[in-house]
């Protein structure tokens, strides 16, 4: 059976919040991003660092689309780890330097206004 | 918008309390603040309210920066204790310590003003970090707008038994580190009986030796050279003046350049000795008999190809591991955690020297007394 791990209650976590749980050993970061709740591990695939710490912005991009010229995109939807800056889709647990490096994701419900990890 | 860095989180990692490591690059916060108390009139007046206080106001970069991104980044202001429970989290039991601002002292066009921040720092350094707890050492900073300044620096502190080295930033300083009216800071730290440091540092997009920003477009592109071309043309210029070879007992440390930078610097003055030795007759060695000999290579920012055991090719090449030390650049943007160092596939023994035994022997500290050790370590006992 699935083990509920308790965030907190919705209204503390509005859009562009995150909060680290010491879910039993593991530290998860909940993110909202544009009012879904997702959770990601927090500890970097890099060198062990503190990954959900990290500022939650953007990213720059430029592609023959756009002449090669540069646009920030993914607003609010990039976290970056504090220690080497490795940028993480939130959304997805992409990591954007190594296609292959993808972070698990960790299932999040929302119960009664409240916010759960399911492990 | 800059966040700190932070030291909950960090793991410990069991391995890694089974031997003993030595950072060779930990840095703190030299702020005008700080060490304005330990600074000679009438500088001191100014580091408290002047409007203009360089070194301590920006890095007069212009790279563009978007939130959250690495330039946004800034140490913390932290106390010795701070320090020490950071290193702890990593397993370092000792950490040589280097400050941040000064090490942009090279610049600094008012040669009296220069020494008095130097001056303030190793004061600032041996009466706070130095005393306040185990395992913290440090370096005596020096000014090259006065080399006979900075030795009788180097000649007040080297008593001092946690200082171990002397700092000589590579970056925004004109001449180069070999030029002879250096001599008496070579001089002086080879008389000690203490390590020279080099430590690298990033430059800024003027015309400024050893290595100028113009036409470099992004911090990806400066950031990838701008270190080991620092270290490449220090270490030219000392074997161009045979540093090494007039000062036959001192000890050069190269800092914040990564290691792989090594190999090719080897290689290539072998070669390039072979053809124009004659224009520096004093080099009796080839020049990487020199760099095995007498130069030691610190670690950070370790290199991370996919295969790990290319580090130990690199290492191999070095010499097998006698002359590299482990450096972590706590708590810059891009430290390493040393089990990132650890993980290089080399021998046990190799391994136990680049952590932390070629450091003991380098810095003349043997053994580390246990009281220094980070508490709860095991350390296997040694024959």
């Amino acid at each position: 059976m699935a083990r509920k791990i308790l965030v907190g209650p919705v209204e503390e976590l509005p859009t562009g919040a995150r909060k680290i749980v010491d879910a039993g050993g593991i530290e998860i970061g909940v993110f909202n991003v544009a009012g879904a709740f997702y959770a990601l591990p927090n500890l970097c695939v890099h060198q062990w660092g503190p990954l959900c710490a990290g500022d939650v912005s953007g990213t720059l991009a430029n592609s023959s689309e756009t002449d090669w010229r540069y646009q920030w995109v993914r607003d609010g939807t990039i976290v970056i780890c504090p220690w080497h800056s490795l940028e993480f889709d939130i959304t997805t647990g992409q990591c954007l330097a190594y296609p292959r490096v993808k972070l698990r994701r960790y299932n999040v419900a929302v119960e009664d206004d409240c916010i759960y990890i399911l492990l | 918008m800059s966040t700190t860095i932070p030291t909950i989180g960090i793991r410990r990692h069991r391995q890694l309390d089974q031997l003993l490591i030595v950072d060779f690059d930990v840095h703190i916060l030299d702020e005008r603040q700080e060490i304005a108390a330990f600074c000679d009139p009438p500088w001191r007046q100014m580091l408290v309210d002047g409007p203009i206080v360089p070194p301590f106001g920006g890095n007069a970069r212009l790279y563009p920066v978007f939130p959250g991104h690495w330039s946004t980044r800034k140490i913390s202001r932290q106390t010795p204790a701070e320090v020490r429970a950071a290193l702890d989290d990593l397993s370092i039991d000792l950490g040589v310590l280097f400050p941040e601002r000064l090490l942009a002292i090279g610049q600094q066009p008012n040669a009296e003003y220069a020494m008095a921040l130097v001056r303030a720092y190793n004061r600032w350094l041996t009466a706070t970090y130095l005393q306040e707890t185990r395992g913290l050492y440090g370096v005596v900073a020096v000014a090259p707008q006065d080399p006979e300044g900075s030795a009788r620096e180097i000649e007040h502190y080297a008593r001092e038994d946690r200082v171990v080295g002397v700092m000589l930033p590579t970056t925004r300083l004109e001449p180069l580190w070999g030029h002879r009216k250096f001599d008496p800071i070579y001089q002086a730290a080879e008389a000690a009986g203490i390590a020279v440091f080099y430590h690298g540092g990033a430059p800024v997009q003027m015309p400024m030796l050893p290595f100028d920003l113009r036409q470099f477009d992004t911090p990806f592109m400066f950031h990838t050279y701008t270190h080991s071309i620092e270290m490449m043309t220090t270490l030219a210029n000392l074997m161009s003046t045979g540093v090494p070879v007039r000062f036959p007992r001192l000890k050069m440390i190269y800092i914040e350049a990564g290691i792989s930078w090594v190999p090719h610097a080897m290689l290539r003055m072998d070669r390039i000795w072979e053809e124009d030795r004659e224009s520096a007759p004093l080099l009796a060695e080839r020049p990487s008999t020199y760099m095995r000999r007498q130069m030691y290579y610190a670690t950070q920012p370790i290199e991370e190809p996919e295969s790990l055991a290319d580090m130990a090719d690199v290492i191999r090449m070095i010499g097998g591991g006698d002359s590299v030390l482990f450096a972590s650049d706590f708590p810059h943007h891009d430290f390493d955690h040393p089990k990132k160092v650890f993980d290089i596939p080399v021998s046990a023994d190799t391994k136990r020297k680049i952590m932390g035994e070629n450091g003991l022997a380098v810095l003349g500290i043997s053994p580390l007394p246990a009281s220094e050790h980070v508490p709860g370590k095991t350390l296997p006992q040694r024959m």
